[in-house]
């Protein structure tokens, strides 16, 4: 089945994505590249490698960050983008572009993330009532979201076309033009992340259970659902500063993590099928000349219709 | 029941419990009888629930405290508190693609640290939990396939492994038929007496509380009308001033327990 076998294909894809180039794929690069050749050290140590480093670490954040937001609001649809990742993203980026007209290249990730944390931070605290729900969280979630994007049309509609232009491709979700010091950069910021979460595993399956329950079992819930949604906003704003919005990747990857395994390592297979996922959409995207976040949907929404017809069948 | 009780463990001292202005608790006391089933009886809307919620510190309190062993709740952390009282709410809520055995492992949560792996003592809790409740033969089942008795069983084995000497129930026999809600009362019955648990359950069939709780406590907006043995508390005059009925109380011919029938 191919929800198995899809974390079997990272390697020849991974080879693939770094022997892919203007000149076609050409596998002989790899060889170069391993033998200290420096044509190659450049197109395939400086450009290649890090745009596969970066896609595989953005879809493991991004899946990752999908699982936590699908069990703290308990809903199987729920994905990073509810919790106003994206919209606080895009939203302070264009802001950035559109309003502040210094050189703004360097602090589009920064503005990235802060948007990101704003409204995901702005979710939780106006949810909260002696305490956050699953459900406060969701129609808050949705009610942010739409605010930012009323916010980004805005602009859109009033801004200069050509600085609106530049906005709108960074939103459109590219690994175009990662490089070495940003990957790292981001990995270190998310390493630290993806432990705590790969640790919390246990708490993360419980979270499908009612509050009293959990509560009755000794979990101290309110600072459980804090951490998990900080470490939410940690790996998804990471994410979408690095890459911009990319969707789907959170949604469909924690459930072909869940069909493929039981949930002991829901965390790590998890991380491995979104790291699969953007890389075989950023490969798509390559191939059509298009940036990956405009084909993650293309994706996403065909899966999305076999959840429906397999959740109607039981 | 002649056997004297132990002393209380678990105890509300005056509690005044509301939601929004309105009192749903009136400054209750209530000692909860150690190494008994006590049944909380009442209407509808009565605080019987919320008394519930109260013992097992999930509540808010405006007024009072609920102390455990002599401490305030509030004193000892979620997880000491989880280590001796577990709690059943009403519809607990699980994923259906969970198995029982699954389900039940999950009672352990308070026992284990971050890093603490599966023990064989962990195991042998479980396995324990799961004959006690006739749902070893279960283990494997996934929950979404359980029948409503099944599925309460495996659910009371989940709060078994959490290894507290106090089990908190809120309606467990509710949306069982008849078979299985003796069933489940027979099973609680039996915790108290060769497990030497405490039970504190939220009951709504009068007659069920008369022939299995060994203690019963009969409240009425918020305040406790009476609080005594099943023999001293089904009376017309109890069972008048909590539910407004007119009651006839006759004894089973079979072994003498009283039963109510209620006339109007």
């Amino acid at each position: 089945m191919m929800a198995v076998a899809l974390p079997a294909l990272l390697l020849p894809l991974a080879a693939l994505s770094l022997a892919w180039g203007d000149s076609g794929v050409a596998p002989g690069d790899i060889a170069a590249w391993l033998s200290g050749d420096p044509v190659a050290a450049v197109l395939v140590g400086s450009l290649r490698a890090p745009r596969l480093a970066a896609a595989l670490l953005v879809g493991a954040c991004l899946g990752v960050a999908g699982a936590i937001t699908q069990a703290v609001m308990r809903n199987p649809l729920a994905e990073p983008g509810l919790l106003g990742i994206n919209g606080g993203a895009g939203l302070a980026v264009i802001v950035l572009i559109v309003h502040l007209t210094a050189p703004t290249g360097q602090w589009l990730p920064v503005a990235g993330f802060a948007g990101a944390a704003l409204a995901a931070g702005a979710i939780y605290a106006l949810s909260w009532q002696g305490g956050t729900s699953s459900i406060r969280l969701i129609l808050i979630g949705i009610g942010v979201s739409a605010l930012t994007g009323a916010g980004i049309a805005f602009i859109t509609a009033f801004g200069n076309v050509s600085e609106v232009q530049r906005a709108m491709s960074w939103m459109a979700g590219s690994l175009y033009g990662a490089d070495w010091n940003r990957f790292f950069l981001l990995l270190g910021w998310t390493l630290p992340a993806l432990a705590a979460s790969g640790l919390l595993a246990r708490d993360l399956n419980l979270m499908a259970f009612d509050d009293d329950t959990l509560q009755g079992l000794g979990m101290r819930l309110q600072l459980m659902r804090g951490t998990l949604i900080l470490l939410c906003t940690l790996l998804a704003g990471a994410a979408v500063a690095i890459a911009g919005p990319i969707a789907f990747i959170g949604l469909i990857a924690p459930h072909l993590a869940r069909l493929s395994a039981k949930t002991r390592y829901l965390i790590p297979i998890t991380a491995l099928y979104g790291a699969t996922l953007l890389l075989v959409a950023d490969l798509l995207a390559r191939a059509l000349m298009l940036p990956a976040g405009i084909l993650t949907p293309l994706i996403g929404v065909p899966f999305v219709g076999f959840l429906l017809r397999k959740q109607s069948h039981e | 029941m002649s056997e004297a009780a132990g002393p209380v463990r678990l105890r509300a001292n005056a509690i005044r419990v509301g939601y929004r202005g309105r009192d749903v608790l009136h400054d209750l006391t209530f000692a909860v009888p150690s190494y008994r089933f006590t049944a909380l009886l009442g209407p509808n809307g009565s605080g019987k629930s919320t008394l519930l919620r109260a013992l097992a510190g999930l509540t808010p309190l405006r007024a009072g405290e609920v102390t455990l062993d002599g401490l305030a709740i509030p004193m000892l952390s979620r997880r000491r508190l989880a280590e001796m009282i577990s709690l059943l709410p009403q519809t607990p809520r699980a994923p259906d693609d969970l198995a029982v055995a699954d389900l039940v492992a999950q009672g352990r949560y308070p026992h284990r640290r971050l890093f603490t792996p599966w023990s064989l003592q962990d195991q042998a809790i479980c396995n324990d939990s799961m004959r006690l409740t006739d749902v070893d033969g279960l283990a494997a089942r996934l929950l979404g396939r359980l029948s409503g008795g099944q599925r309460q069983r495996a659910w009371i084995a989940m709060t078994l492994a959490q290894s507290a000497d106090i089990l908190l129930l809120d309606e467990p026999t509710t949306y069982l038929d008849i078979a299985h809600q003796l069933d489940i009362l027979d099973l609680l019955r039996r915790l108290v007496r060769e497990q030497g648990k405490t039970i504190v359950a939220v009951l709504h069939d009068i007659n069920h509380a008369a022939r299995f709780a060994d203690h019963i406590c009969l409240l009425k907006e918020g305040r406790i009308v009476a609080s005594g043995s099943p023999r001293d508390i089904i009376q017309p005059s109890h069972l008048r001033e909590a539910f407004s009925i007119e009651a006839t109380i006759l004894h089973d011919p079979y072994d003498g327990v009283p039963v109510c029938v209620a006339r109007k």
